[in-house]
């Protein structure tokens, strides 16, 4: 018997506490999960990374069982939030339904193109935000799981959970898949000698694993993931992105730093991880706040920017010969 | 030619495969095998993702360059999606 011990606390700040006491090494174990007696607090990316290994074990058949203390106050929270059913433990507590929406997206399965159309659609709704206000939201939700469609190759797609904090107008956002992982992505048509080269391939503008040209495909342009994390940069959050041994976590710029988007990841405010205990698949965790439409349509306009001048070395502009009407 | 990216694509554009499906049913034949103009038209889209642009146009800039400039309208554009398009094309020309 493995046992997974999930930590009292797991946050993009602080996402290290889910390697406490685990090495994720689950070769012919059944697994027993142990939640922290006292209390759980959990971002998206927690609960989508649970999401990834219950993923792993039902791929390989490897049997899983729970240990809950009843007590635990943020039960509900997670019950609601879909992270019992989807390790196919029992809901623990008798839950109430109410007025949920609002405040969060539960853990959901995407493993097409089409369920993500209707999941696109379930946003305006489910946060009561805007279609003005949620562009940028829709715009991550899309870039993410359009990667996790196209390139994971995983047979159970992809995980994506959300919750909304109206206080902070900030959405927290996971999202993960049980796939083949970066480095496997990449590596057709990439040199890649380490997990840091593929994070830091993965996030660098015009590179795609469906070519080994800069600037993709004309279906793939390898901007999706450098345009997130350019997102989270800008509205000043977090994001943190977790394959095979290693993650990448950009962490806030500093006040007295501007914000530059690099084309070199490792140029960032970040921290890279190596030799943690391997995760099959890819996780993505991004915290972004909700801007008006200035602010959006500045935004993508000062990422499109940066890719052009990483992927061509060029600033010209074709803006004034473009016909717009 | 008028193409409404909202009649595939809804308010928000952001299905590469009907992006592909546009331009390989409409946009490129278009393009080759007659002289008339194209109007992609963004009326009723509040917004698209750059992979969706990308997927939409990038293919025809790259091979014909800057004379589907002359051959092509976007119209009814937002800020966002005139930047994400202006992007695009940018990067798309050799």
């Amino acid at each position: 018997m493995k046992i997974v011990n999930i930590p009292n606390s797991i946050a993009l700040r602080n996402f290290d506490s889910i390697f406490t006491n685990n090495d994720f090494n689950f070769q012919n174990s059944e697994i027993d999960i142990r939640f922290h007696p006292s209390y759980v607090a959990m971002h998206p990316i927690g609960l989508a990374f649970y999401a990834a290994l219950s993923d792993y074990f039902n791929i390989n058949n490897i049997k899983i069982s729970g240990s809950i203390n009843y007590s635990i106050r943020s039960i509900p929270y997670l019950q609601r939030m879909g992270l019992f059913r989807i390790l196919g433990l029992k809901d623990p507590v008798e839950i109430v339904e109410h007025e949920e929406t609002g405040r969060f997206i539960p853990l959901m399965k995407i493993r097409t193109s089409e369920e993500l159309d209707q999941f696109i659609k379930t946003i305006d709704p489910i946060l009561h935000t805007s279609r003005e206000n949620s562009r940028v939201i829709k715009h991550v939700f899309s870039e993410l799981l359009r990667n996790v469609i196209e390139h994971s190759n995983s047979e159970l797609g992809g995980n994506v959970c959300a919750n909304y904090n109206r206080k902070k107008k900030r959405i927290s956002i996971g999202i993960s898949d049980a796939g083949i992982g970066l480095e496997k992505s990449l590596i057709k048509h990439h040199k890649i000698s380490s997990g840091i080269d593929a994070l830091s391939l993965a996030l660098k503008p015009g590179i795609s694993g469906k070519t080994s040209r800069i600037g993709g495909t004309s279906e793939n342009a390898g901007a999706g993931l450098f345009f997130t994390k350019c997102i989270a940069q800008a509205t000043k959050n977090h994001f943190l992105i977790y394959s095979g041994s290693s993650y990448f976590k950009l962490k806030l710029t500093p006040k007295n730093k501007s914000i530059k988007f690099n084309s070199s990841a490792t140029d960032d405010y970040m921290s890279i991880k190596t030799n943690l205990p391997y995760f099959q698949g890819t996780l993505v965790g991004i915290d972004i706040n909700i801007s008006d439409d200035r602010t959006f349509n500045r935004l993508i306009q000062n990422i499109g920017n940066a890719y052009q001048l990483s992927v061509k070395k060029t600033k010209k502009d074709y803006y004034k010969r473009i016909r717009f009407t | 030619m008028i193409i409404s990216i909202y009649d595939c694509c809804s308010n928000f554009a952001e299905n590469k495969d009907s992006a592909k499906k546009i331009r390989n049913e409409l946009l490129i034949p278009t393009y080759n095998n007659t002289n008339e103009n194209i109007i992609i038209d963004f009326n009723e889209v509040d917004s698209s993702t750059q992979s969706f642009i990308h997927a939409l146009i990038s293919d025809l800039f790259q091979k014909h360059g800057e004379n589907v400039l002359t051959r092509i309208e976007f119209k009814n554009c937002n800020e966002a999606i005139k930047s994400l398009i202006t992007t695009v094309i940018n990067y798309s020309m050799e």
